[in-house]
C-alpha cells in the first residue's frame, strides 16, 4: 500500500484506532442500511397492498 | 506568486498570477486529478455545492517550472474565512460537508488525502470545499490517512464547544493543526465518554496516540494497519452521527436580546433602516463589513441588495443565530463571522504568513459601524483617532452611528465609572474621523439623540 502523495501524517495511533473499530463499524452500518432497506420495502409492500 | 499556506502537498499548489487565483497541479498530482474528473465525482459533488468548480486554463507568462502538468482556474471564494472565526454550526456544517465529501468520494473509487477545516470555506452562504486536489485513488483495506486530522480539526473542537464552552473554539488559534486528542479529553466532563462516538473517536484515540510509540511508523505509517471499505464506510457514518449529535445550548448572554431590549423606538429603528439603506444605495459597494453586527438586521440590507456582505460580532450567540437565519432562508450573501474588535484575528501560521490576520483580507468597499463606536472609546478606552486610523485601514467607505453620553445606552456605560472622555463629543468624533475621512453625509435619527454619517476614506481621493 503506497502512500506516495500523503504529505499528512496519518499517526501510527490513528491507523491502529481504525484497525480496532472498523470492524465492529462496518458491520454496524451494513446492519443500518439493510433494516432501512427492508423497512422501505415493507412499507411500499404495506402501500401497494391498501390501495 | 505562491500562496503563503500552499507548500506541503506534492500534487500542486495555490497561486496568484495578474490577480487571478490559479491552481497547479503538478506531475505528481495529475493521476489523481485525472481521476477526480473523469470518475464523476466531479460532476457529482459541484452539483451538490460540496467542491468548488474549476476550469482548465492556459495562462501566458508563467516562469517555466518542469513540475507543472495543468493549471486550473477555481471559482473564487468573495471572503476567506478561518474555523477560529466560525460559530458551532458553521464548523458543525463545515464537518459534515467534509464528511459528506469523503463519503461520496469513496462511492468514486477515490478518497480525501485530508481533512483540514481550512480546507472549507463559505461560498454563497454554504461550506464547501476548496482544495481540489485533496483527492487521491482509494487503495482497498487502507484507513483513512485523514483520520486524525479531522478529529482534531472538528471532532474535538466541537465537542469542546459543546460540553465545556463555546469560546473553546478559540483553541483552533493556537494550535495550527486542529486541537491535540489528549488535551481535549482532559477538559471535556467524564459524561462525555458516554456518547459511544466520542468513547471511540475522542478518547480511545486519545489513548492510542499516546501508546503509540513513534517506532512503529517507521515502516511507514500504519503500513500494516487494514481497514476494509464497508468498515471505512461504517467510521465516516458513525463520525458522522457523532457531530451531527453534538448540540450547543447557546445561553443568552448579553447582546442576543439587544434588540428587544434597546431604547429604540420602532420610528428611530425604522428611520435608521431607511437611511443606512440610502447611503447604500449611493455608494453601491461590492463588499461590505459589518462590525458589531449583531443578527444582521443592517447586514441584510447590504445583503438583500445582492451585495457580498461579512457580518462580524463578538458575542457567539449572535453568530450562531444570524448563521441559522442564513441557513434556514439560503441566503447567498452574508457570512456571519465571530469578531472581537479590540482584538482581531492576528496572521498566524509560518513566517505568521499562512493565515491572514483581518486587515489583511481587506478592505472592504464599504464599513459599516452601528451603535459600535461608544463600546470602543467608552468602554475600551479607545481613542477616537485610533479608531478613525483602524476603520481607515478596513474600509473605502464608512457608516458610522455616533451615540452622545446622553443617550441611556451610553449612560449604561458610564454608570460604573468616572467620566474621564472629555473629547467623547459630537465635535471631538467628528475632529477624529476628519484626519481620515471626509464627511460625505450627516443625518440625525428621528426620535433619538443618535446620528448617523456616511465617510469616505480621504486614501480613495488621492
Amino acid at each position: 500500500m503506497k502512500h506516495l502523495l500523503a504529505y499528512l501524517d496519518p499517526g501510527a495511533g490513528s491507523m491502529l484506532i481504525q484497525s480496532i473499530i472498523g470492524g465492529v463499524l462496518g458491520l454496524a452500518y451494513a446492519g443500518r442500511k439493510t433494516l432501512h432497506r427492508v423497512i422501505g420495502a415493507l412499507r411500499k409492500k404495506d402501500s401497494t397492498e391498501k390501495s | 506568486m505562491k500562496h503563503a499556506a500552499s507548500f506541503r502537498d506534492p500534487a500542486g499548489f495555490v497561486f496568484e498570477h495578474r490577480g487571478r487565483l490559479l491552481r497547479q497541479v503538478n506531475a505528481a498530482g495529475v493521476a489523481d486529478y485525472d481521476s477526480l474528473m473523469q470518475s464523476g465525482l466531479y460532476e457529482q459533488l459541484t452539483g451538490q455545492h460540496l467542491l468548488i468548480p474549476h476550469r482548465e486554463v492556459e495562462i501566458e507568462g508563467l516562469p517555466p517550472d518542469a513540475d507543472r502538468r495543468l493549471v486550473i482556474e477555481p471559482d473564487r471564494v468573495r471572503t476567506i474565512s478561518y474555523p477560529y472565526e466560525w460559530g458551532f454550526s458553521q464548523l458543525q456544517d463545515a464537518a459534515l460537508t467534509t464528511l459528506a465529501v469523503q463519503a461520496e468520494a469513496l462511492r468514486h473509487g477515490l478518497t480525501l488525502k485530508d481533512a483540514s477545516a481550512y480546507n472549507i470555506q463559505f461560498h454563497e452562504g454554504r461550506p464547501l470545499l476548496i482544495d481540489t486536489l485533496s483527492f487521491e485513488k482509494y487503495t482497498p483495506s487502507s484507513p483513512w490517512a485523514a483520520y486524525r486530522q479531522f478529529c482534531q480539526h472538528f471532532l474535538a473542537p466541537l465537542a469542546l464547544m459543546s460540553q465545556v464552552d463555546v469560546d473553546l473554539g478559540k483553541l483552533l488559534l493556537v494550535h495550527l493543526d486542529g486541537v491535540p486528542l489528549p488535551l481535549a479529553a482532559k477538559l471535556l466532563p467524564r459524561r462525555a465518554r458516554l456518547s459511544p462516538g466520542l468513547a471511540m473517536h475522542l478518547f480511545l484515540h486519545a489513548r492510542a496516540q499516546s501508546r503509540t510509540p513513534q517506532a512503529a511508523s517507521a515502516a511507514g505509517p500504519g503500513s500494516h494497519r487494514r481497514l476494509s471499505q464497508s468498515g471505512l464506510e461504517g467510521l465516516v457514518d458513525s463520525l458522522t452521527r457523532t457531530v451531527r449529535g453534538l448540540r450547543w445550548r447557546g445561553g443568552k448572554t448579553e447582546w442576543g436580546d439587544y434588540y428587544n431590549a434597546t431604547n429604540y423606538s420602532a420610528t428611530a429603528f425604522e428611520h435608521k433602516q431607511a437611511v443606512v439603506a440610502s447611503f447604500l444605495d449611493e455608494v453601491r459597494p461590492q463588499t461590505v463589513w459589518d462590525l458589531g453586527a449583531n443578527t444582521g438586521q443592517f447586514s441584510r440590507l447590504a445583503g438583500d441588495r445582492g451585495i457580498h456582505t461579512v457580518s462580524f460580532d463578538i458575542d457567539p450567540v449572535a453568530v450562531e443565530a444570524n448563521y441559522r437565519l442564513v441557513r434556514d432562508r439560503r441566503e447567498p450573501n452574508i457570512l456571519p463571522l465571530l469578531l472581537d474588535l479590540t482584538n482581531p484575528s492576528p496572521a498566524i501560521g509560518w513566517a505568521n504568513a499562512e493565515r491572514s490576520s483581518l486587515a489583511q483580507r481587506g478592505r472592504a468597499d464599504l464599513v459599516m459601524a452601528l451603535a459600535l463606536v461608544h463600546h470602543l472609546a467608552i468602554s475600551n478606552n479607545l481613542p477616537l483617532a485610533s479608531i478613525a486610523a483602524y476603520f481607515a485601514a478596513l474600509g473605502r467607505h464608512l457608516v458610522v452611528e455616533f451615540i452622545p453620553k446622553s443617550d441611556s445606552k451610553v449612560q449604561i456605560l458610564l454608570a460604573t465609572r468616572p467620566d474621564i472622555f472629555p473629547d467623547y463629543t459630537m465635535a471631538g468624533f467628528e475632529r477624529a474621523f476628519a484626519q481620515h475621512f471626509q464627511i460625505v453625509k450627516k443625518l440625525p435619527v428621528k426620535n433619538s439623540e443618535r446620528t448617523l454619517y456616511l465617510m469616505e476614506n480621504l486614501m480613495e481621493k488621492a
